[in-house]
């Protein structure tokens, strides 16, 4: 069973995206609350991937990424990031940071699983 | 004579009376008389014309001549000489034509006798002479006479000559006098003449249209009818000193203006000469005088126009600055110079490189040559500057905004004028707008996506087998959509009251009665918390909106309540303070950081976004209270301390005794 980390400051937001992957895909869902918390939940939890929250205060999810990539313990895991910025330039952007997919927000929940399985090649 | 004989010629051809003369002489022997007989007319003549004679005997009837005709041919040969015609007694009627015509005298044959005859003769020749002497003072007088008509006829001539040339002059005068008139007439100054007692004796066409005065009405009167009052004395003066100066003419009011007074009583300013004449021996002033009403307001309207521009120049906001074709600056406004760090005469003559940066924004090099302000230099088009930047005289630099125009004088360019303004408030703005749209949109997506997932889970069935899922996705929607419709709500109403769109329904309200309303709605949320609310004021009246201070009241407590932990207190107090009432929120919660201290009162500014999150604020209801604070003249502040807890004042005027604001 796959092992998901979303990292989103609104609660909500995170519950949705929870039960969403529960009851579509059936993952296991882990959250953090903000870039940093979720920074530390990577390293220990070792997710299979990551779903991360761009607009969010104190350390963005740009900034998250970086520092996810800075640690080795946590440069392997991939990361795609929910965005309500799905501009061209943007998506080009993210993708040469490293990320491996853009997933444009308001999302579907129904659809989320298969978008971030078929990003991830699951 | 008595010695000399008298010559005698008688002219007869009879004998007996010959003798009988001859012996009638030989009486008078004391009378020496030397007597000639001719007995024809024809030896008459002949004696005469070579003899002188006293005396002429002479009958009538001769044989060669008769009657009168034989008078008249002696008397023409022999004019200065007397005739003592002897004729016979019934000769009566020729006696008489030989008297007149111009015999001496008659003597009639046979009743002459010898003194008789003598008398007869000495009267004749004594008659004759004074005749001569007459004819002779006779002649000499109509000599003179003559002469003298000549005199008068010469004279004559010569007045003559005289009245034509008068005449010609007279024409001539009235000719010039004529134009004169004419031009006296046309002309559209007005002439006016005074005399030394300043009566008005000439007044023109132009005069009347001037002063609205017909000349009839004015002439006589004194030149006082034409000045306003307060000149009158000082222009009589004047013409009294010029009357004193030996100039001939000489302008007027070169040094203070004058007035003229129209018949209306309305003034006018003018512009006049004055000149003097002496006409029969009196002074004549004539003054020649311009209403220069339409001169003065054109040059007034042209003056406040200059001032106007002038003004216009140094109050403009926007920097302007003239520059040549060698790209020196003409001319800059104190806005320029300004905004450029620089006074406006250090400025002055300047190149215009002064204002351009060594680089551009994007850190290449400034080439000067490719300017757009060189262009409009050159080639005299207007360019329109959107995104430029200007160096200061401390070197920083900052974004403009400009026009450049051409100055153009006839048809040639001489320079440009550039208007510009600096724009880093502007774009702080739209930096600061975008950042809001980018918010608001960002706020007003993310309970959204929190609906509309938990919806389109709900939809799918998926959750059906899950129903504590399920409930709680339900809970998730409406609480999002009560967030949604908050968040909106409080948008609206920040934007609505910053923009003065909503009218503050202001009322006198006491401090007391807002207090306790605001306390009881609180209540319920205060007990949920575990937090004491203590309420404490004196009555005040207020001039406020009650709804809108009810609303920043709850706002302030509700935030307090959300930060304090369970078992504290929340204090709200109220207390007058001169012309204000201030209001105190305090709690006991975790505080605010020093630098966030005015930024919370910005939109979407908490102090950590996930407080919105986890307090269910939307960002906005400090940005709110202080919109509605200002709108009532008040502030609103907060102090202070981490781990203490914070204060939130207000103040609100007091209502006045009027009971207007």
């Amino acid at each position: 069973m796959k092992r998901i980390l979303v990292i989103d400051n609104e609660p909500y937001i995170q519950e949705v995206t929870q039960i969403s992957l529960e009851t579509v895909a059936g993952w296991e869902v882990l959250t953090a609350g903000s870039g940093q918390e979720g920074l530390v939940v990577a390293e220990r939890e070792q997710p299979d991937a990551i779903l991360l929250d761009v607009m969010m205060p104190d350390m963005d999810g740009p900034t998250t990424f970086q520092q996810l990539q800075k640690n080795p313990q946590t440069c392997q895991i991939p990361v795609i990031l929910l965005t309500a910025k799905v501009q061209d330039s943007d998506r080009r952007r993210y993708q040469e940071m490293g990320m491996t997919a853009t997933i444009a927000k308001p999302f579907d929940p129904l659809q989320l699983a298969n978008q971030v399985a078929e990003a991830l090649g699951w | 004579m008595a010695d000399q004989p008298i010559k005698i010629l008688l002219v007869e051809d009879n004998p007996g009376d010959v003798r009988l003369l001859q012996e009638l002489l030989e009486e008078v022997a004391n009378a020496p008389f030397l007597l000639t007989v001719v007995e024809r007319l024809e030896g008459a003549l002949h004696y005469l014309a070579k003899e002188q004679v006293d005396l002429i005997l002479l009958d009538l009837s001769l044989p060669d001549s008769q009657g009168l005709e034989t008078f008249t041919k002696i008397h023409d040969h022999a004019v200065a000489i007397p005739i003592v015609v002897l004729t016979g007694l019934d000769h009566e009627t020729l006696t008489k034509q030989v008297i007149q015509a111009g015999a001496q005298d008659y003597l009639v044959k046979g009743q002459v006798d010898g003194p008789l005859l003598v008398r007869s003769m000495r009267y004749a020749i004594e008659r004759k002479r004074t005749e001569e002497t007459l004819r002779r003072v006779n002649d000499e007088l109509e000599l003179r006479v003559a002469e003298r008509t000549a005199e008068l006829i010469n004279i004559n001539s010569q007045l003559e000559l005289e009245l034509e040339e008068r005449k010609q002059i007279e024409e001539s005068l009235r000719v010039s006098q004529t134009r004169f008139a004419g031009i006296l007439e046309i002309a559209n100054d007005a002439i006016i003449s005074v005399d030394t007692h300043q009566r008005i004796t000439l007044f023109n066409q132009g005069a009347e249209k001037i002063f609205g005065y017909s000349t009839q009405e004015v002439l006589g009167q004194p030149l006082n009818l034409l000045l306003p009052g307060r000149f009158a004395s000082a222009h009589r003066q004047h013409v009294v000193d010029f009357t004193h100066t030996p100039g001939k003419a000489r302008k007027m009011g070169e040094r203070q203006e004058i007035f003229g007074r129209r018949k209306d009583g309305t003034e006018f300013p003018a512009e006049a000469s004055i000149s003097r004449l002496e006409v029969g021996g009196e002074q004549v002033f004539t003054a020649i005088l311009r209403d220069i009403s339409d001169r003065k307001q054109a040059e007034e309207a042209l003056e406040q126009l200059g001032r106007q521009n002038e003004l216009i120049l140094t109050s403009v906001g926007e920097g302007l600055c003239g520059v040549d074709l060698q790209g020196k600056t003409t001319f800059v406004n104190p806005a320029a110079a300004k905004l450029l760090g620089y006074s406006v005469e250090e400025l002055l003559g300047q190149s215009i490189e002064v204002l351009l940066p060594p680089y551009k924004t994007d850190g290449t090099a400034y080439d000067l040559t490719s300017s757009p302000l060189y262009a409009a230099l050159r080639r005299g088009l207007i360019h329109q500057g959107m995104d430029e930047i200007f160096q200061r005289k401390n070197g920083s630099i900052f974004p403009v905004e400009y026009i450049c125009t051409p100055i153009r004088e006839q048809k040639e360019i001489v320079g440009v004028v550039i208007a510009f303004k600096d724009i880093t408030e502007r774009q702080m703005v739209e930096r600061m707008k975008d950042e809001f749209v980018s918010v608001v949109s960002h706020e007003l997506r993310t309970p959204l996506t929190s609906i509309h997932g938990a919806l389109r889970m709900l939809a799918s069935g998926l959750l059906n087998n899950q129903p504590e899922k399920g409930k709680r996705l339900l809970e998730i929607a409406v609480d999002s959509t009560d967030r949604l419709a908050r968040l909106i709500n409080d948008i609206l109403d920040v934007e609505r009251i910053e923009s003065g769109k909503v009218t503050m329904n202001k009322k006198v309200c006491y401090t007391t009665d807002l207090m306790d309303r605001a306390a009881d709605v609180m209540q319920a949320m205060a007990e949920k918390g575990g937090v004491t609310l203590s309420a404490s004021a004196v009555s005040v009246p207020l001039w406020v909106d009650p709804d809108r201070i009810m609303q920043t009241l709850t706002n302030l407590l509700s935030n307090a309540i959300k930060f304090s932990p369970r078992g504290a207190t929340v204090w709200l107090k109220a207390e007058e303070q001169g012309e204000h009432v201030l209001f105190q929120v305090k709690d006991q919660g975790r505080g605010i950081p020093q630098d966030k201290l005015e930024s919370i009162f910005e939109r979407f500014q908490q102090v950590d976004t996930s407080d919105a999150r986890n307090h269910e604020g939307t960002g906005l209801g400090l940005a709110i209270c202080r919109s509605i604070v200002q709108q009532h003249d008040g502030q609103i502040w907060v102090e202070s301390t981490l781990g203490e807890g914070s204060t939130f004042y207000f103040t609100l005027p007091l209502a006045r005794p009027r009971g207007k604001k």
